[in-house]
């Protein structure tokens, strides 16, 4: 530090006006208590608003298009969970937060992350349906874009739309799209047969253990981070079925 | 206090001999030339969209031009030893720099004016008023920011990029603390509490800058006069807070 400071030959603070000093900590003091007195910021669903076009997004991002989409996507993360404070997905507006998954996706194409936050958050709004469907719907959209890199969600809705939706032809369509389009080398066998055990007689604990087993064991997931969270969806699961309904 | 009101005038003419003016005016000519591309562009909300477009490049040029031309100057001076030969006269550093203060305001408060005449232009004339004004306040706080940072730090490079990267620090913190409050894993880690609260405690030593010069008083009729009080309280609470810390290194300087 002292190299970027040239005038090291200084005065000591002595030879400072006492007056200043004071009126430094006065102020100092007075904006430290001032900004801790305001109320922390919250996000709020109405302050939600329609993301710019992609190309718009794709000048602001400077010339990194992945760095900005992933500053974008913990943006879009900050209105869903708060410290002591918890927007229940369902009142955020699905057509904004459709455009802003979709615009991400359109930054970073390989990114996984988007469609984890569709088919594991915002999908999962129980006890509405049409903004499950919704989100449903946009995984479905995009996996056919990528069906060989985005089959994951698309597993997932399929597995909510027969348990929570209690839609099963919903559900196999969602089974059929894996079983016709998935057919790269990174995607398991079971994945493409997932609507052989969609019509088998599973709860939707044993169907999402299956799910998540089949997940890991097939080296899909690498992320620690995604690994821990899809742990915890489960076990959260498991405890809305020993007690009641599952809220957010 | 009239060795002040020279130093601020001298301040002033510098601005305008260094052809700052027409700097302003060209960029303020070409900034509302784009927006009329952009608003060629869109397909919709056309006029929303210019007006988003011109207000957050606008203030952005404010902002921009003021972390150069401040440091700039002051540095200018300094190098032809004008700093010295002024501080060997009569008077005090605390009048120098106030008088720096108030000639560099005046300054920021014409640029701020001349660059929002083009948002005058599409906007309500009631909220262009009160972006204008919110703008001013954000420049001085930029002002004082630039004689903090060249007087502390005495290079151009580093005296206008820490500027810089303050202003953008201070209009991105709101969205940071969101951001680093939003733990999608709830694991608790030390590493993640402790970094939040660094953010936190971060945040409360910068002005809220994200709160003043809103695109959204211009594209849709929040009312930004109700704001300006706080604003305002904020502008004076923290341009004096910077300057009395520009005048504390001042004064331990050995000119």
């Amino acid at each position: 530090m002292k190299h970027l400071l040239p005038y090291r030959d200084e005065r000591p603070v002595a030879a400072v006006p006492r007056a200043l000093l004071l009126l430094f900590g006065i102020t100092l003091a007075c904006q430290l208590a001032w900004r801790a007195a305001q109320p922390p910021p919250t996000a709020r669903a109405e302050e939600l608003a329609m993301p710019p076009s992609t190309s718009t997004l794709r000048v602001l991002a400077l010339g990194d298009p992945i760095a900005f989409g992933q500053v974008l996507t913990l943006r879009l993360q900050a209105f869903d969970n708060q410290p002591g404070v918890s927007i229940p997905f369902a009142a955020l507006d699905y057509d904004r937060v459709e455009a802003w998954l979709a615009g991400i996706l359109d930054l970073d194409p390989h990114t996984g992350y988007p469609l984890l936050m569709a088919a594991q958050l915002y999908a999962q709004v129980f006890g509405h349906p049409d903004q499950q469907r919704h989100m449903s719907e946009f995984v479905l959209r995009q996996f056919l874009r990528d069906p060989d890199r985005r089959w994951q969600p698309l597993a997932h809705v399929a597995v909510m739309a027969k348990h929570r939706l209690n839609d099963l032809p919903l559900a196999l369509r969602y089974a059929n799209a894996l079983k016709d389009h998935a057919r790269g080398p990174g995607v398991p066998g079971w994945a493409r047969q997932m609507h052989i055990f969609l019509l088998e007689d599973l709860g939707e604990v044993e169907t999402a253990r299956v799910l998540l087993g089949g997940l890991l064991a097939s080296g899909a997931i690498t992320d620690e981070h995604e690994a821990r969270f899809l742990t915890e969806r489960l076990q959260a699961l498991e405890n809305a079925e020993k007690s009641t309904g599952l809220s957010k | 206090m009239s060795r002040s009101r020279d130093v601020a005038a001298f301040a002033i003419l510098e601005a305008r001999r260094t052809r700052l003016p027409w700097i302003v005016g060209a960029i303020g000519l070409l900034a509302l030339a784009a927006s009329l591309f952009v608003r060629s562009l869109a397909i919709t909300e056309s006029v929303r969209v210019q007006t988003g477009f011109l207000a957050a490049l606008l203030r952005f040029v404010a902002i921009f031009l003021l972390c150069l031309h401040v440091p700039g100057s002051m540095l200018r001076e300094a190098h032809d030893k004008g700093t010295d030969l002024l501080l060997s006269v009569d008077i005090s550093r605390f009048e120098y720099l106030a008088g720096k203060a108030f000639g560099y305001g005046v300054v920021a408060a014409g640029i701020a004016i001349a660059l929002a005449v083009p948002v005058w232009l599409i906007a309500p004339p009631g909220a262009a008023l009160a972006w204008t004004v919110s703008l001013v306040f954000e420049s001085w706080i930029a002002v004082a920011a630039g004689l903090f940072c060249v007087i502390t730090f005495n290079q151009l490079t580093l005296a206008a990029g820490i500027v810089f990267a303050f202003y953008l620090l201070a209009r991105a913190m709101t969205a940071i603390v969101l951001v680093a409050g939003a733990d999608m894993l709830q694991d608790g880690s030390v590493a993640h509490a402790a970094m939040t609260a660094i953010v936190k405690l971060v945040a409360l030593m910068l002005p809220p800058l994200d709160a003043f010069t809103r695109t959204a008083w211009l594209v849709d009729a929040v009312d930004g006069w109700s704001r300006l009080p706080m604003l305002a309280a904020q502008t004076a609470l923290y341009v004096t807070l910077l300057l009395a810390a520009a005048s504390i290194d001042l004064y331990r300087r050995n000119h």
